[in-house]
């Protein structure tokens, strides 16, 4: 088996376990489905989580002390693969012209929650929770779109409900509100 | 069935049992609690007057009020409530959003590992009832707060504000029934804490049955004690302020015996059902919201059930549901037997001000004219108090319709006039002009002043502004809340807990070309996710925050900030009235402001009214006649719970309190006591 079809086989894998532990949080019905947002860049989950350098969530998407946010990879992140590949592709040359630019690429958030939500994905990482029960499949995604129903309150209720970790009203919501 | 963690004491919970107070064989919404030594469920009587005729604490000796013992919800092997702030990763945020500032996050809230709960506890035959935030449901000695048995929930928590007492029949023994956040209700011994298991499965009823989920997703949970009424136990149910679409709010029956479906009330009537015309279109189908996630009352005598409905999902945008929207917002009155429906008042037509109805509608008695009319008192979170014969549905005092504000928005309709009570006048303020604004200090009216620019003023019912901020008063808080009322009957007072908060908010066009769900921020997601407005940023509390003097909030009003008011419902003028509560980071002389809370009042035939509710986690004694602050203890926590009072079998009176901050108001979670205060034993 080639080191491709074995990280692919792995990231196929992976993604049917996570999906498994994912049905807690309800995926979106029909209703709720929105069209993704317009990147800045073509970026292919899919593309990327099948090479066999098995990138892991984390490696782009770091959490920063404060814990309250994942975040964008860091233009030097994207350029750590992608500085000696030939940019004679037109999305590869629009990253080296960000990258030039010295700013960051402008990527727009899916899933985003109202600003009186408490919230810290640092506390959920470090309680076990995999991206993939809130995120869905994301290594089968060429696109990201809000496929699960977890920012709303009754995906998060649901989770915690299920794990048993209390929740109360004032730790969601904004005092202010 | 799963069951974890019972504590085996039966032969002690027997024994109590069995020393036969008569006031227990009354209980179970017979219609005789209202003469219970004890605290038989959550309103202690059917009719939810909270009302104790127990005379042993006085204000002459409240005063000498001192803690008889504490129970600790927080089991020792619980796990931690949630993670503190995280400190995993590395390096700053790159290419994304700037962090949130400091303060928002479960670390800011304490992360002391405790949870909140407003739980009122239950006394029945000498035994304690309470649900905890620890995912059990516990009994304890009530003269000891000593644990008998505790029943672990296998996934989701109980009711948040307490369980229910079924005294049981030849068939079936005493039960507890509780519902669930996961859309469950339980029914277990009193004695043993061992599930029913003739009661649906194994002592578990599924309340997300495919007619309540409405072909969606969604959860039909219960934060509140469901009501007993003969062998029935009637249930509301907390459904979903967003989307708009989702569980059906009805109100359900259902047999303590086996736990079957005996009757089910439209909240939303569908088609053919009378004022389904109330809903242009077909936005009557599917609707969430319009649920009861308050509490039931029954008047157990003539057998009717008392619906406080709350507004319908989104609740401060209605243009996808032109129309009065029956039975949003209103009470109804129907048959506890068979759900039919006998009368009902909308207090909010067409609500997009979060007007629920949701503190517990008291059953009390008018008099009037040398006759004495049974009374239904209607309080909902705008501060108005309707009463009504609670026979015929008649008001007791005119009820006016005057005309209100339109709305700015494209898009809303709201109606020409709303319901007012010529008496009671409004509980709450429900206007705000630039005059009223705070001056407490400088720097309070300094703040409000630049929080107010560009706001529209006005009210009452101002409704949400377009492309622009309002201030609305009361708030979606309230006003009146959970917290509800109680009532002495000797007097005639109603006594009645006031926030005094005001709320930003405002509706804009959305921003071409912006995918996903429509933002609520500042406005408590109350907007709808797929309609074609978002919200005005700024939008929250009318509030300004000083967090280096503490987690209080400074409203931009005028005090007081928080009042508690008895009503003569004889007369329908305020009795009294006072400031209820202080702000400790305020200089001295000016810390009397009354503060925001939520929980309750009870009254005792002793003359006095406790409370605790307020954020600055005090709990407190009044005298019922005339307001004057007798007794106040400092909490380890926000007591945001209403008490409830009892005799204990060595004949003490006790009063007891659920203290462990959290909830709406920044309070840390900070404690997991139960404290029950009593007199000195006598010598």
């Amino acid at each position: 088996m080639s080191s491709t079809r074995a990280a692919a086989l792995l990231a196929a894998l992976l993604s049917a376990s996570l999906a498994a532990r994912a049905q807690v949080v309800p995926a979106v019905g029909q209703q709720q489905r929105y069209a993704p947002p317009l990147q800045p860049l073509p970026y292919s989950h899919r593309q990327h989580l099948a090479l066999p350098a098995r990138l892991e969530c984390r490696q782009c998407h770091v959490n920063p002390a404060a814990g309250n946010l994942m975040t964008y990879p860091a233009t030097e992140t994207c350029l750590s693969c992608h500085k000696d590949i030939p940019t004679n592709r037109p999305p590869l040359q629009q990253l080296a012209a960000m990258a030039a630019s010295g700013k960051p690429i402008p990527w727009r958030r899916v899933y985003q929650l109202p600003d009186y939500v408490y919230w810290q994905h640092g506390s959920h990482l470090k309680a076990g929770v995999a991206c993939a029960e809130c995120h869905g499949s994301v290594p089968e995604r060429d696109v990201i779109v809000v496929e699960t129903e977890i920012t709303s309150m009754k995906g998060c209720v649901a989770c915690h409900d299920a794990r048993q970790v209390f929740v109360d009203c004032g730790d969601c919501h904004e005092p202010r509100q | 069935m799963h069951m974890k963690g019972l504590i085996g004491s039966v032969a002690a919970i027997a024994a109590l049992v069995g020393l036969g107070y008569a006031a227990s064989a009354q209980s179970g919404g017979t219609g005789n609690e209202a003469a219970s030594n004890e605290w038989p469920t959550y309103g202690h009587d059917s009719g939810g007057m909270r009302f104790s005729p127990l005379t042993q604490i006085t204000p002459a000796n409240v005063g000498s009020l001192q803690v008889a013992w504490v129970y600790h919800m927080k089991p020792a092997t619980a796990p931690a409530a949630a993670a503190p702030a995280a400190t995993a990763g590395a390096g700053a945020p790159v290419g994304d959003v700037p962090e949130a500032a400091a303060g928002r996050g479960r670390g800011g809230r304490g992360g002391a590992g405790f949870s909140a709960s407003g739980v009122t506890p239950l006394v029945v035959g000498g035994v304690m009832y309470l649900s905890t935030p620890y995912f059990r449901v516990v009994a304890l000695d009530s003269a000891t707060g000593k644990d008998l048995w505790a029943y672990q929930l296998p996934a989701g928590n109980p009711s948040t504000r307490g369980v229910e007492y079924w005294p049981g029949d030849a068939q079936t023994p005493a039960q507890i029934v509780f519902g669930s956040t996961n859309g469950r209700l339980y029914s277990l011994d009193a004695k043993t804490g061992q599930p029913n298991p003739a009661f649906g499965e194994g002592g578990v009823v599924n309340l997300n049955t495919p007619e309540i989920l409405q072909g969606l997703s969604g959860t039909n949970a219960l934060s509140n004690p469901p009501k007993v009424y003969k062998n029935l136990v009637i249930t509301g149910g907390m459904t979903q302020e967003n989307p708009p679409l989702g569980p059906a709010g009805d109100v359900r029956a259902w047999d303590m015996h086996n736990g079957k479906l005996v009757w089910t009330f439209h909240s939303v009537p569908r088609a053919g059902e009378r004022f389904n015309d109330t809903w242009a279109g077909d936005s009557w189908k599917q609707r969430s919201g319009v649920n009861v996630w308050g509490f039931i009352t029954v008047d157990a005598e003539r057998g009717i059930v008392y619906m406080p409905f709350g507004a319908p999902s989104v609740d401060q945008y209605g243009g996808d549901r032109q129309g009065d929207n029956l039975f949003s917002s209103s009470v109804v009155a129907a048959d506890a037997n068979t759900g039919k429906y006998l009368w009902h008042f909308q207090v909010v037509h067409h609500d997009i001000w979060d007007g629920d109805l949701t503190g517990a509608l008291a059953l009390v008695d008018v008099k009037q004219g040398g006759r004495t009319i049974p009374a239904v008192s209607v309080i909902n979170k705008l501060g108005m108090l309707f009463l009504f014969d609670r026979v015929t549905g008649k008001p007791i005092y005119p009820i006016e319709e005057r005309p209100v504000p339109p709305s700015e928005v494209p898009l809303e309709r709201t109606a020409k006039t709303q319901p007012f009570p010529v008496k009671p006048e409004p509980l709450s303020r429900m206007r705000f002009e630039a005059k009223d604004v705070a001056t407490v200090t400088p720097e309070i009216e300094a703040g409000c002043k630049k929080l107010m620019e560009g706001v529209q003023l006005g009210g009452p019912y101002l409704p949400p502004g377009y492309n622009r901020l309002r201030v609305q008063f009361p708030g979606n808080h309230g006003g009146v809340n959970w917290g509800g009322t109680s009532f002495n009957p000797q007097l005639g007072y109603l006594f009645v807990n006031t926030n005094e908060m005001g709320q930003l908010s405002g509706l804009k066009d959305r921003e071409p070309g912006t995918t996903g769900p429509a933002r609520g921020s500042g406005v408590g997601n109350r907007v709808h996710p797929d309609g074609p407005y978002e919200s005005v940023p700024g939008g929250g509390r009318f509030s300004i925050r000083d967090g280096a003097n503490g987690p209080q909030q400074l409203l931009c009003q005028e005090p007081p900030w928080g009042q508690l008011t008895a009503v003569n419902l004889n007369t329908g003028e305020f009795a009294w009235r006072v400031p209820l509560g202080v702000t400790d980071s305020l200089p001295v002389d000016k810390q009397k402001t009354g503060r925001p809370g939520n929980g309750g009042t009870i009254a005792t035939a002793g003359g006095l009214v406790f409370i605790g509710a307020t954020d600055d986690a005090r709990f407190r004694a009044f005298d019922a006649k005339t307001g004057k602050e007798l007794w106040v203890v400092k909490l380890g926590g926000a007591a945001e719970a209403t008490p409830m009072t009892y005799e204990g079998r060595d004949g003490r009176q006790y009063v007891v309190i659920t203290s462990t901050g959290g909830g709406f108001f920044n309070n840390p979670v900070s404690d997991d006591s139960v404290t029950a205060f009593a007199l000195p034993p006598s010598r």
